[in-house]
């Protein structure tokens, strides 16, 4: 036994003797994320998410190695594509789990800020083109391996400095790939919620692919506006009741009319169809 | 008076799956079962060799463990999915982990795939130390915590692999499209 211990503390790589951290990028629930630079090797940049390291003696009781990391990981493992943000290794250090990333520059959110607030003029339709060709590029291949992406917004669309789009921030990503089993189950929860689809917010149990089209096709919208084409106001959870997302329905609707049973003929069977028909008619 | 019942009585008709046409099959399935078969040819493997790189462990511990871990599955109303990932978790472990597994860790490990497995596959994940009370604490928290990393380290964060059950799923789905009567009502939320 005490032969394993010392072969297994020599295998285990020390992350800061591997990488350089050279900046810090974002902030969760899950964790940090940081720029950092391999010190051997070609001088490339990449992304480090350290998932929070559980603390020993905390009132809640300890669980090992944390659901979502394990849940996030497994599913970027299988992943490698081009438009989809790749998992280069994952090194397990002082007690936390690093997961280390391609970088890239920018997001879609702040490139979208910088037309707003500096150049003051609409993106081109070439740049608005290329961006929405890569996205669903990426997204064609997340689906064709089964995987629901689930949170597809301006802020999770990377984009390099040499302008290729990676589809990144997989922790709400789920393999549906087995038929009986409802997704709903899993989490109650998914997509931010101006992103998400009509079916989603009237509580249906099953859901399809069509969710994350709904999201590009909004971040399409916002591309051409500049602004989120359906900005309701979100609804807070309460008592852990999921409420019903009033506003961003309304939204919806006054952009773009009631839908009617010739659109969508399962419409009634939805969950909180109810709800809806009180809005008014547009 | 009915005949006497033989043998050659009891003939049970047994439903034989047709290939799926276009028409009365989503079109996912085809594309599904082609590659749940590409991935899970990526990581097939060897039973038997498995357990020979291990040998202070005999034939006889696969299958105690396997039962064992069938009988904390069911007692606990896990998911079906979460056993058959367990047990291949356990057997892609044992084949591809530079450790030598002593027969007294080999519970231990398998307790670790299966709370890898929860995580995977369950609402709801166990606490380190409900899992070491599946065992009636035949080892610690710290090894299992341990063990846990091992199992991730030799499986190369590979967690997300078909197995027999997701098979099992497509089989039924399609039947269930081919012998409505039989299988559609039931199946049906």
């Amino acid at each position: 036994m005490e032969n394993y211990k010392r072969k297994r503390e020599k295998q285990r790589v020390k992350i800061r003797t591997k990488y350089e951290i050279i900046g810090f990028i974002s902030s969760g629930t899950y964790g940090r994320v940081y720029k950092a630079r391999p010190r051997e090797g070609p001088p490339i940049e990449l992304a480090i998410k350290k998932f929070k390291p559980e603390r020993e003696g905390e009132a809640r009781p300890t669980t090992g190695i944390s659901q979502s990391a394990c849940r996030e990981i497994g599913l970027c493992r299988e992943l490698h594509h081009e438009n989809i943000v790749d998992l280069c290794e994952v090194v397990m250090d002082d007690n936390a789990i690093h997961m280390v990333m391609d970088y890239a520059e920018f997001d879609l959110l702040s490139i979208m800020q910088h037309h707003t607030h500096h150049l003051r003029k609409p993106m081109s339709e070439l740049v608005i083109k290329s961006i929405l060709w890569q996205l669903l590029n990426g997204v064609a291949y997340l689906h064709a391996n089964f995987i629901l992406q689930r949170d597809l917004k301006p802020a999770n669309i990377l984009i390099t400095s040499s302008g290729v789009v990676k589809v990144g921030d997989m922790g709400l990503a789920r393999v549906f790939r087995r038929p009986f089993q409802t997704l709903y189950n899993g989490d109650k929860v998914v997509v931010t919620v101006w992103y998400r689809a009509p079916e989603l917010l009237l509580g249906s149990r099953h859901y399809t692919t069509a969710i994350d089209l709904w999201s590009v096709g909004c971040i399409f919208a916002e591309m051409l506006a500049l602004r989120p084409i359906f900005k309701g106001e979100e609804v807070k959870m309460e008592k852990k009741q999921i409420p019903f997302q009033r506003g961003q329905v309304s939204k919806i609707i006054e952009v773009l009319g009631s839908p009617t049973k010739d659109q969508w003929p399962t419409m009634e069977l939805m969950p909180d169809f109810q709800q809806m028909k009180q809005f008014r008619h547009y | 008076p009915p005949p006497p019942l033989t043998a050659n009585a009891f003939k049970p008709k047994i439903l034989a799956l047709t290939p799926a046409k276009d028409e009365d099959m989503p079109s996912t399935y085809a594309d599904l079962t082609k590659w749940l078969f590409s991935v899970e040819k990526k990581y097939q493997l060897d039973l038997e060799h498995g357990m020979s790189r291990h040998p202070s462990l005999s034939s006889r511990m696969r299958p105690i463990l396997v039962d064992w871990l069938m009988e904390v599955s069911t007692d606990y109303r896990m998911h079906r999915q979460t056993l058959h990932l367990t047990v291949q978790y356990l057997d892609r472990f044992l084949a591809s982990t530079d450790l030598q597994v002593e027969p007294s860790m080999l519970q231990c490990y398998g307790t670790a795939c299966l709370s890898l497995a929860m995580k995977a596959e369950e609402q709801r994940v166990p606490t380190l130390s409900e899992l070491t009370d599946f065992s009636k604490d035949a080892f610690t928290r710290d090894q299992l915590k341990q063990a846990e990393i091992d199992v991730l380290t030799a499986l190369g964060w590979h967690l997300a692999v078909p197995t027999l059950f997701e098979f099992l799923c497509l089989v039924f789905q399609r039947a269930a499209v081919q012998f409505p009567g039989r299988f559609a009502d039931q199946t049906r939320p």
